[in-house]
């Protein structure tokens, strides 16, 4: 048991963590990183389709911000959308100059042509769902990875402290100012108490309260959990966005440019049944549509073999343009469903692949809590709305990631150390060690797959009062049987189970969190689509909602959306 | 459809074990099923206290490398089906590291190696305004693409046969990632990264005993080889190779050849009954030898 | 007769003439021509660390070379095999490449077309004679003998240049020849292992670290002798094994097995040049 003070701590080494790092510490602030994953290993890394940004001279800053604005399905609050479509392409510029290498205009010609002298001078943009202007920067199809690997090497530049693979079980508040985090070295199991002036929340977002989804095993809601436990508000949690296309059975991403090259959705009976839902756009439709249009087959049984899922065909496109245009989808069908798509349908169903949600801050990452900022898919600033448009939650990252940083930074001049609860680490190891002890009759990955499967079935794509609340109150059991469940103790070196009861801590409250805001919120906006009230309703529901833990009741409340430019209209694609 | 099929895994508990053991775990195999798929369902339904690295189960973050039946990758995105030798599938921790517990190693010296390298933009600034720095060229761009994919996995160095005898070596990866960097034309620490890697890890690359393990094990297909003998050919170029190295180039220059074909040599080719050889090639490689300057 | 152009290297004419003799005689008797072609260089392999382009050229000019005789390529040594097939397939699928390297051979008044065709000694064996056709010629069956295969790293990699033969990480293609003598082909840990030969002139102590290893290893198994198919890991486990420990540990080979195999005289095999004498190994067989 060890403490370490530094003025910044940073929960977290996603693309929001690492860029709040470099600017804190290029402020000059004593910042150091914790999280529980190597940093490369961050979910940003998954992230394939690419970064908003205006930097065309025919693409003017009113379309990417009107286009974020109808997106959000009029929720998002303008004057943060504002600053996030302003700062877009200095933002891309400065991770050009970090190091970054995006596809550049004329690139896959060049190679194809095998033209290999002439200079290329322009970022190359690529048109993504929900947008009127293709002004997706990217690289090649691992925008992320490449994004990520470019932010963690300028972390190493910068010298940023990172405490690597130490899980953070709690923050430490005292008095309503926040004073620190405690973490366990998963390679030791060791308990440390981390003391800062500033603590920094970006622990991405909350994926696997569902089964079935695109996110990372570490997408647990963590940072959210621990900010909520603290009596810190959640923001707009009901808001999910779900993918069409996730692989059957894990979920993992089919990409859209599978639809985008021309592939077929059909059901069990052979139909191309995107003609019932969108006879105009079939299988280009938005997002949200294709992915209510498949559940919906799926739930009225006309899935394949009587399975859930619908069939994703490629095989009229060729051979030749499969192997050629979308080599990559080929390569995961082999890989991680052993189905060729040159010679079978892929296998697919909607999958949870964003949280819109978070821990409410303003436009430089403060949250309510003194010595609290967050960053990045942990928060909600709100520049999403009820629902993300592509490519805006990389940016997200990086404009507000930076800005936070800065913020914390200045925030920490001038602030003494808050003083910490006395004990709090014994405390901890106490909890901790209990959680070790636990010999009861229940076991967590059971318990854990109850919850995911209660919450994709009746909070996921569809909702309605009833089932809704059937969820919920499975949600209050699972967390009453968590109180009996069984670990196999042992040595706490690198001791994943009990990783695992923790994470499973944070989805427990989460899940409780959304299910409540979505049984509340009688309207359906954006990636919240409500059977029993299908419609939007601005009169009543214009509004964020903000939960709120007291003693062992939520509170719900809510919350103004700012509107500066962009009058809520009907949302129509 | 569904079979059975036996993971045997090697276990190790710092606490309690002194060697490595192996323990066998029968696993419901169903057409599709990754050998990580097989791992969380020994992990959720069998025993929870097995520990192992995974994330994104997505063959992008480079976590879950193990060895299957002896060759290192991720284990993510290996079909349980492709990889049974003898009715069964052997798991093992990343060779050339040590364990932390199960299959879970310590990669410090890994990324530490990385860190060597340098591996950023050293000319780049935190600038907001103004257009893209970057003027490259489609040639440049294709040599950044060929390795910028790499996702840190470590399989290479796991089944890289220098390491296993010399933890020294630098290995592939960090290799990989200088010839990344070298080949930005951003960037302005050129060849300072070279004998930063030279200077700091002994021989560094030539320590590769060239046995083309790693280019097998790359996930991402990255042509490792083609990278270290990339930097050979730069010290080469600035006489910075090994003794023993040059000595060779200079035999091939002057004889056409490696070795000589001495006296000795020859009477033994005789006695045996050989066809003659004609001792001096070098005539016939002199017009490629001759040019000046390493091409690319 | 079939007819093969045999491609010597550097090393097996100079120092390993038992691999050569052996692979020559064990030829004649399965009716095979290995034909020398004036012409052949070394590989180029050693000028990989100077000049990649350079060694890329060298090798193209022996396929050239080949392709004037209209002959295929049969190498002894694993590392020319390789180095001339990574030549080859590169120039048969990076145009770039390709561009370059035709041009370079123009400037010395050559052409190569892409059509010459290399393969291991082993592999030719493997494909074109069969280890059936080889299993009804042995006459002095090593039954009960335990060998170990030492494929040499450069006989299956890197794998997308030998199209497909053979498994990379469990080769067995030089197991089944072995075993068609009647010998058992042993099993050993890391059976794959790296002699280490390319770093004898860099770092002796890696080196010999890595001939080491595979050196204990085949020794736990039990192994009796080492079949080898390629010189540098002759070097390595044969002329250095005294230098790092007493294994007495026989190294043959491949052609030198059959040849026994056969019933040739081992002296007309060079066993004379084998370091570690196979003297007990062979009388077992009673040669
Ligand atoms: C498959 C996929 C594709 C996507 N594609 C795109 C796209 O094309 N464009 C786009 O704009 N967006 C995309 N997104 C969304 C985008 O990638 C994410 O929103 C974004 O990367 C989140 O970054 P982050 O830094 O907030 O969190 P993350 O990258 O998830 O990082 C979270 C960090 O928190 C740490 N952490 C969590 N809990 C703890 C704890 N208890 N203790 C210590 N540390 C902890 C983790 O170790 C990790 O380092 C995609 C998402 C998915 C799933
Ligand atoms: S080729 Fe070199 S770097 Fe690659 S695995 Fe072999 S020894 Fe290691
Ligand atoms: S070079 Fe390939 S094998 Fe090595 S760490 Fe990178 S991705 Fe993994
Ligand atoms: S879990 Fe990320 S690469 Fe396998």
């Amino acid at each position: 048991m060890t403490v370490f003070t530094h003025d910044v701590v940073i929960v977290g080494a996603g693309l929001a963590g690492m860029r709040a790092a470099i600017e804190a510490s290029r402020q000059g602030a004593d910042v150091a990183i914790v999280s529980k994953l190597h940093p490369v290993r961050s979910h940003s890394v998954a992230a394939q389709g690419g970064i908003n940004a205006v930097i065309n001279p025919e693409d003017t800053i009113k379309d990417h911000e009107f286009d974020t604005v109808k997106g959000s399905d009029y929720l998002g609050d303008q004057d943060r959308i504002e600053v996030l479509i302003a700062e877009a392409p200095m933002n891309i510029y400065e991770l050009e100059h970090m190091g970054a290498a995006f596809s550049m205009v004329g690139e896959g010609e060049a190679l194809a042509q095998r033209h290999f002298e002439g200079r290329l001078g322009t970022i190359d943009q690529r048109p993504f769902g929900g947008q009127n202007f293709p002004r997706t920067c990217f690289i090649q199809d691992r925008t992320g990875q490449a994004l990520l690997h470019t932010m963690y090497e300028n972390l190493l530049r910068q010298g940023v402290m990172v405490y690597e693979e130490y899980y953070t079980t709690r923050l430490v508040v005292k008095d309503g100012v926040v004073g620190g985090v405690v973490a366990l070295d998963q390679r030791t199991g060791e308990l440390h108490l981390f003391r800062a002036k500033a603590v920094l929340l970006a622990t991405g977002g909350y994926g696997r309260v569902f089964s079935v989804t695109s996110n990372a095993m570490d997408v647990t809601g963590d940072g959210m959990a621990m900010a909520f436990r603290e009596g810190v508000p959640l923001e707009d949690m009901e808001f999910v966005q779900f993918h069409p296309t996730g692989l059957y059975p894990t979920g993992i991403l089919v990409t859209e440019g599978a639809r985008g090259e021309g592939a077929y959705i059909v059901n069990g009976k052979g139909e191309r049944f995107m003609s019932r839902y969108a006879a105009g756009k079939m299988e280009l439709a938005p997002r949200d549509v294709v992915a209510r249009a498949i559940q919906t087959e799926i739930e009225e049984g006309r899935g394949v073999k009587g399975r859930p899922y619908v069939d994703l065909d490629l095989r009229h496109l060729g051979c030749a343009k499969i192997q050629e245009r979308l080599p990559q989808i080929r390569e995961l069908g082999i890989n991680f469903a052993a189905v060729d798509c040159l010679t079978q349908p892929l296998p697919i169903r909607p999958t949870a692949h964003y949280s819109m949600g978070g821990v409410p801050t303003d436009v430089n990452g403060a949250s309510t809590l003194k010595g609290l900022f967050a960053a990045g898919e942990c928060s909600c600033i709100s520049v999403h709305g009820a629902n993300r448009l592509g490519g805006n939650s990389l940016l997200e990252t990086v404009v507000f990631g930076r800005r936070a940083g800065m913020a914390a930074a200045a925030f920490v001049k001038g602030t003494a150390l808050p003083e910490v609860p006395a004990g709090v680490l014994e405390t901890e190891k106490k909890r901790i060690g209990a959680l070790l002890d636990a010999r009861g009759p229940e076991s967590v990955p059971r318990i854990r797959e109850e919850l995911q499967t209660v919450m994709f079935d009746k909070v996921g794509i569809y909702r309605t009062e009833g089932p809704m609340k059937e969820a919920l109150a499975k949600a209050r059991e699972l967390k009453k049987r968590y109180k009996d469940i069984h670990l196999s103790g042992g040595s706490l070196v690198f001791n994943t189970e009990l990783i695992e009861a923790l994470e499973l801590q944070s989805l427990l409250e989460v899940a409780e969190v959304i299910a409540l805001c979505a049984i509340n919120r009688t309207e359906s906006r954006g990636s919240h689509f409500r059977r029993d009230f299908p419609k939007r309703d601005d009169q009543n529901w214009l509004k964020h909602t903000l939960a709120r833990r007291k003693g062992d009741d939520i509170v719900l409340d809510y919350k103004p959306v700012a509107i500066t430019k962009y009058p809520p209209q009907e949302r129509k694609y | 459809m569904a079979s059975e099929v036996t993971f045997r895994v090697q276990r190790f508990d710092p606490k309690t074990d002194r060697e490595p053991r192996f323990k066998e775990y029968r696993v419901r195999n169903e057409p599709g099923m990754t050998v990580l798929d097989g791992l969380l369902q020994i992990k959720a339904e069998t025993d929870p206290t097995l520990s192992f690295r995974r994330s994104c189960r997505s063959g992008i973050c480079g976590s879950c490398a193990v060895r299957i039946n002896g060759s290192s990758r991720p284990c993510c995105n290996a079909q349980i089906n492709d990889n049974i030798v003898g009715g069964r599938l052997l798991v093992e921790p990343l060779a050339n590291f040590d364990i932390i517990k199960d299959l879970v190693v310590n990669l410090d010296a890994f990324w530490g190696k990385i860190r060597q390298v340098h591996p950023w933009n050293e000319s780049g600034e935190f600038r907001h305004t103004g257009k893209a720095l970057m003027e490259v060229t489609a040639d440049d761009l294709s040599e950044i693409r060929k390795t910028e994919g790499c996702i840190f996995c470590a399989s290479c160095h796991s089944d890289c046969e220098a390491l296993r005898s010399n933890r020294d070596f630098v290995g592939p990866a960090a290799i990989v990632r200088a010839y990344r960097f070298m080949h930005d034309p951003r960037d302005r620490l050129g060849n300072k990264r070279l004998d930063e890697l030279k200077a700091r890890t002994g021989i560094g690359v030539w320590l590769c005993a060239i046995c083309g393990n790693c280019g097998e094990s790359c996930p991402k297909l990255i042509p490792t080889n083609e990278c270290i003998a990339s930097f050979k050919n730069s010290w080469f170029s600035e006489n910075k190779a090994p003794d023993g190295l040059k000595t060779t180039a200079e035999n091939l220059e002057k004889m056409g050849r490696v070795y000589e074909l001495d006296e000795f040599a020859l009477r033994m080719r005789e006695k045996l009954g050989l066809p003659p050889l004609t001792p001096n090639n070098a005539p016939k490689l002199e017009p490629i030898l001759k040019k000046k300057g390493v091409a690319k | 007769m079939k007819r093969y152009a045999l491609f010597t290297g550097c090393t097996v004419p100079a120092q390993m003439q038992n691999y050569e003799v052996s692979a020559l005689k064990v030829a004649g008797k399965l009716g095979i021509e290995l034909v020398y072609p004036e012409g052949f260089t070394c590989c180029g392999f050693p000028y990989e660390a100077k000049d990649t382009f350079k060694q890329k050229t060298i090798s193209i000019r022996n396929l050239a070379v080949a392709e004037e005789a209209g002959l295929e390529v049969v190498t002894l040594c694993s590392t020319c095999g390789s180095t001339l097939s990574k030549a080859n397939h590169l120039f048969r699928t990076d145009r770039k490449y390709r561009g370059k390297l035709g041009d370079a051979l123009g400037e010395i008044g050559m052409e190569y077309r892409g059509t010459t065709r290399i393969r291991h000694f082993t592999r030719m064996l493997y494909e074109d004679v069969g280890v059936e056709r080889i299993r009804s010629l042995v006459v002095r069956p090593f039954k009960g003998v335990k060998l170990a295969a030492d494929y040499g790293c450069h006989y299956v990699k890197p794998a997308a240049v030998f199209d497909g033969f053979d498994d990379y990480r469990r080769p067995h293609t030089l197991d089944d020849l072995i075993e068609a003598t009647g010998a058992s082909s042993v099993d050993f840990k890391d059976k794959m292992a790296c002699c280490g030969a390319a770093l004898l002139a860099v770092d002796e102590k890696t080196s010999v670290n890595m001939t080491k290893y595979k050196l204990d290893n085949i020794r736990a198994s039990g192994a009796e002798g080492m079949v080898t198919q390629c010189p540098f890991c002759g070097i390595m486990y044969d002329v250095y094994q005294n230098t790092i420990g007493e294994y007495n540990l026989p190294v043959l080979y491949l052609p030198q097995l059959l040849g026994v195999a056969f019933g040739i005289d081992p002296k007309e095999l060079g066993f004379k040049i084998n370091q570690v004498k196979a003297t007990n190994l062979l009388k077992k067989v009673g040669a």
